[in-house]
C-alpha cells in the first residue's frame, strides 16, 4: 500500500495535527517540511508515496513547489491543504496537477478519506 | 441425483434446447459447416454433455460426448463429410427426443427456473468483461461544498480516466474561468461498471447525489456482451402493469391540475414522468427476444417437411437477430408454421427455396416468406371465390389482382385443389390472419402465377402498446386498436341504402353492411341525426361499418388483456387506464363481427 506520506506546511501546529491523523491511521509520514524549496528537496530524498501540500508558504508556494514536483515525477500525488476563501489558488493547484484538496481547519474523517484515495 | 439439482432443470432444459436449436440451424444451413461451424456445434455438444452430467442424466452426458468425438473427428478433417451430416442430423434428434422425454417426466414444479441461482457451479457462470457501455451521470456536490469549480474538475479528470467523455457538462474552460457550478454532467463510453461507480462517487461526503443512467446499447454491442438473468415472465408482466400504472397516475395529476384541483405542478413531476416511460420502455425491453427463437426450429421442421413430400426445400432465413415481444413470437409460431407448410404444399413443385427475411420498418418488423413455386392466379381464386358462394360474380369483377389474392384468406375458401396431409387441416390462411391481427399484425400475399407467392407479414414489435381510437357509444366509452380500422368517416344519414333488408353503404367502392354497436353492446341507439360516425373494419375477409356516436381521439396507450371471468365476455379484448384513471374497454372487432349477422334495419 502506497502509504508513506510527506507533510508540508509552514505551521508546526498544522504538521503536527496531520501526523497525527496519519500515524494514527494506517499511514507513515516520512518527512516533513516548513516551505516550497525544502519540499522539492525532501520530495527527491524521500520520494514518498503522498505529498500534503498548504498553499501559502513562505520563501517558495505550495503552487510553485508543486510545479516543480510534478515536472521531475509527473505521478507524483500531491494533495492540497488550503484555507477556506483561497479558491481561485486551489483552482490553479489542481490545474497544475494536483491530485486532491483538503479545506482547513481539517476534519479527520475527510482528510482520511481523501488520502485513502489516492493511497 | 441430489434434490437441489432438481431447481436447475428448468435452465438446463431450456438451455440444452438453445443449444440444439443453434445446432439444428448449423446443419441446416443451405452448406455444411464450416470449421467455424463445426467449432460452434463442439461448444453446443459440449455444454449439454456438461449439463446433463451435472444433472446426472448419464445416458445424455454419454450421447454428447460421441457426439463431442465425432466432431472433433470433423474438425481435424475440416470439413464434415456428407454421410456425416446424416448421423449428425440422427444424433440431433436423438438428443433431443431425450430432452424432451426428461421434460415430460415431470411437470415443471412451480417454476424454479428463475430463482437467482447463487450457488450454481461457478464454472457455469462464465466470468464476463465489463461490456463496453455508455452512460449518463449527473454528479451534484453536496452543499457548502467549498471550492466547487475545483473538484468538479477534479471529478471530471477521474471520469475521463474511466472512459471517454462524449459530453460533458460545464466545460473545464467553464470551469477554469470560475463560473460557478456546483454539478456535473456527462455522458461517458467505457468498459466501467458505471453502477459501482456511481455507488462509490455517491458515498463520499463532498458528493450530495449522483444520477446514473446507462444508455441502451446498440445492438452490436449488446450482441458482443451477452449478459444474462433469467426472469420468470409473470414478473416481467407484472413490471410492465406496474410500471405503466404509474404513468396512467400521472397522466391523472396533469388531469388534475387542468381541472384546477392543483395551481401547479412541480416541475420534477415531468422529469418523473419521462423517467417512468424511460422505466416502461425498459421492461418492454427486457420481454423482447430475437426471432431466431422462433426460426431456429424452422430448417428442421423444412427439413421434415421435405421429406414427407418427396420435394426438395431449401430454406434461407435472413435477419432473425430482430427482437420483437415475446407475445408476439408466441402468437407467430403457428402462423408461420402454416404459411411455411403451405408453400411447401401447394407452392413449390419439385423443387425450390423458401425464403424467410425478416427487416425492421418504423415501429413494425416485417417478415416475408416468399417461394419460387408456381405461384398463385388471381382469375382463379375469383373463379373459386364465386363457386363457393363466397362472394358474387358481380363483386369478383371488382376485385382486382391484389384483393384477389386476398380471397385465400376468408374463411371457407380451401386454399388447394387437393387436401393433403400436410396443409389439409382445417386451419385455412383465415386463421392466419385473424391470429395475426389478433395482436396488431398485418397480412398482405403478393403472387406472380409461375413464380412464386410472398406473404408480407407486418408484427408490432410489442403487443402491449398500441393506437387506440376512443370512441362513445350510448353510454361507454370505448375503444379500437387502430390496426384493426379501415377507415372512420362521417357519413349523411341519406346515402345508408336498404338493400333486401340490410343496410349498407358504399365506401371507396365497396358496398360494406352497417353494424349497429348500440344493438351488440345493448345499448339504446340514437334516433334522428342526420350524419353516421362509422368506423370501418375489416376482419378475415369480412367488413363491416359499426355505427357509434362520436369519435373522441387517437391516443397511445397500455393495453392489458381481460383476466377471468371478464375474457369470457364477446367482442372486448382488454382494458387500458385513462388519465382520469377511467377504466376503458378495448373491443374486438374480430369478435364483434363474427358474433353479430349483418344488421337488419338498423334505426340510426
Amino acid at each position: 500500500m502506497a502509504n508513506r506520506v510527506m507533510i508540508v506546511d509552514d505551521a508546526l501546529f498544522m504538521r503536527n495535527m496531520l501526523r497525527d491523523i496519519l500515524s494514527g491511521n494506517g499511514f507513515e509520514v516520512v518527512a516533513e517540511a516548513a516551505n516550497g524549496n525544502e519540499a522539492v528537496e525532501q520530495y527527491r530524498i524521500h520520494k514518498p508515496d503522498l505529498v500534503t501540500m498548504d498553499i501559502v508558504m513562505p520563501l517558495k508556494s505550495g503552487i510553485e513547489a508543486l510545479q516543480e514536483i510534478i515536472q521531475e515525477d509527473p505521478d507524483a500525488r500531491v494533495v492540497m491543504c488550503s484555507a477556506l476563501g483561497q479558491e481561485s489558488l486551489v483552482m490553479e493547484a489542481v490545474q497544475s496537477g494536483a491530485r486532491d484538496f483538503i479545506i482547513k481547519p481539517f476534519d479527520e474523517t475527510r482528510v482520511l478519506d481523501v488520502l485513502a484515495r489516492q493511497s | 441425483m441430489a434434490m437441489d439439482m432438481e431447481k436447475y432443470r428448468e435452465l438446463f432444459l431450456q438451455e440444452s434446447r438453445e443449444h440444439l436449436e443453434t445446432m439444428n440451424r448449423l446443419l441446416s444451413a443451405g452448406q455444411a459447416p464450416d470449421t467455424a461451424g463445426i467449432d460452434e456445434l463442439f461448444r453446443g455438444a459440449h455444454s449439454i454433455k456438461g449439463m446433463a452430467a451435472s444433472m446426472g442424466f448419464s445416458d445424455l452426458a454419454e450421447l454428447t460426448h460421441e457426439l463431442e468425438n465425432r466432431l472433433s473427428a470433423f474438425r481435424t478433417l475440416g470439413r464434415i463429410p456428407a454421410e456425416g451430416l446424416g448421423a449428425l442430423h440422427r444424433a440431433l434428434d436423438f438428443i433431443e427426443e431425450r430432452i424432451e422425454q426428461i421434460a415430460s417426466v415431470s411437470p415443471t414444479s412451480p417454476s424454479p427456473c428463475a430463482e437467482a441461482s447463487p450457488t450454481l457451479p461457478e464454472a457455469a457462470i462464465p466470468e464476463s468483461k465489463q461490456p463496453l457501455q455508455t452512460a449518463r451521470l449527473r454528479i451534484e456536490l453536496a452543499a457548502h461544498e467549498p471550492a466547487a469549480a475545483a473538484r468538479l474538475m477534479l471529478l471530471q479528470r477521474e471520469l475521463a480516466s474511466v472512459g471517454e467523455l462524449l459530453e460533458i457538462k460545464p466545460t473545464l474552460q467553464e470551469l477554469a474561468a470560475g463560473e460557478d457550478h456546483r454539478y456535473l454532467e456527462a455522458r461517458i463510453r467505457g468498459a466501467k461498471d458505471f453502477q459501482a461507480l456511481s455507488l462509490s462517487l455517491e458515498a463520499r461526503p463532498e458528493i450530495a447525489s449522483v444520477h446514473l443512467r446507462v444508455e441502451q446499447q446498440r445492438r452490436a454491442d449488446r450482441v458482443q456482451a451477452q449478459e444474462f438473468a433469467r426472469v420468470r415472465t409473470r414478473v416481467l408482466d407484472r413490471l410492465i402493469d406496474l410500471s405503466a400504472e404509474m404513468i396512467a397516475l400521472r397522466f391523472r395529476l396533469d388531469d388534475d391540475c387542468c381541472n384546477g384541483r392543483f395551481e401547479e405542478l412541480p416541475p420534477e413531476l415531468d422529469e418523473l414522468g419521462k423517467l417512468l416511460r424511460e422505466l416502461h420502455g425498459e421492461i418492454l425491453q427486457s420481454r423482447m427476444m430475437p426471432l431466431s427463437q422462433l426460426t431456429g426450429r424452422l430448417p428442421r421442421q423444412i427439413r421434415d417437411l421435405g421429406e414427407k413430400t418427396g420435394k426438395q426445400l431449401r430454406l434461407e432465413i435472413e435477419g432473425d437477430h430482430l427482437m420483437l415481444d415475446r407475445g408476439v413470437l408466441e402468437a407467430m409460431s403457428d402462423p408461420l408454421m402454416h404459411i411455411l407448410r403451405n408453400a411447401a404444399d401447394h407452392g413449390i413443385e419439385k423443387s425450390g427455396t423458401i425464403e424467410l427475411k425478416a427487416r425492421r420498418q418504423g415501429d413494425r418488423v416485417i417478415l416475408e416468406i416468399r417461394d419460387d413455386g408456381r405461384g398463385m392466379d388471381p382469375e382463379t381464386l375469383r373463379q373459386r371465390a364465386v363457386d363457393k358462394g363466397l362472394i358474387s360474380p358481380r363483386e369478383a369483377s371488382r376485385l382486382d389482382d391484389s384483393e384477389a389474392l386476398q380471397l385465400i384468406c376468408r374463411p371457407g375458401f380451401s386454399t388447394a385443389g387437393s387436401i393433403t396431409a400436410l396443409s389439409g387441416r382445417g386451419v385455412g390462411m383465415d386463421v392466419v390472419r385473424s391470429a395475426l391481427e389478433k395482436f396488431g399484425g398485418e397480412l398482405q400475399i403478393s403472387s406472380t402465377p409461375g413464380a412464386g407467392s410472398c406473404f408480407s407479414l407486418a408484427l408490432p414489435l410489442s403487443a402491449a402498446v398500441v393506437q387506440l381510437l376512443l370512441l362513445r357509444c350510448g353510454a361507454l366509452r370505448l375503444a379500437l386498436p387502430i390496426t384493426r380500422i379501415q377507415a372512420a368517416i362521417k357519413l349523411p344519414t341519406s346515402e345508408v341504402r336498404n338493400q333486401a333488408g340490410r343496410l349498407i353503404i358504399e365506401h371507396r367502392n365497396q358496398l360494406i353492411p352497417l353494424l349497429s354497436l348500440h344493438k351488440i353492446l345493448g345499448q339504446s341507439s340514437p334516433q334522428g341525426a342526420n350524419t353516421l360516425n362509422l368506423v370501418i373494419c375489416s376482419v378475415g375477409g369480412r367488413t363491416a361499418a359499426l355505427v357509434i356516436d362520436q369519435f373522441e381521439g387517437i391516443r397511445e396507450a397500455f393495453i392489458k388483456p381481460l383476466s377471468y371471468p371478464l375474457n369470457r365476455l364477446a367482442g372486448l379484448s382488454a382494458t387500458s387506464i385513462l388519465g382520469s384513471g377511467e377504466i376503458l374497454f378495448v373491443l374486438d372487432p374480430d369478435e364483434l363481427l363474427r358474433a353479430q349477422p349483418p344488421s337488419r334495419g338498423v334505426t340510426t
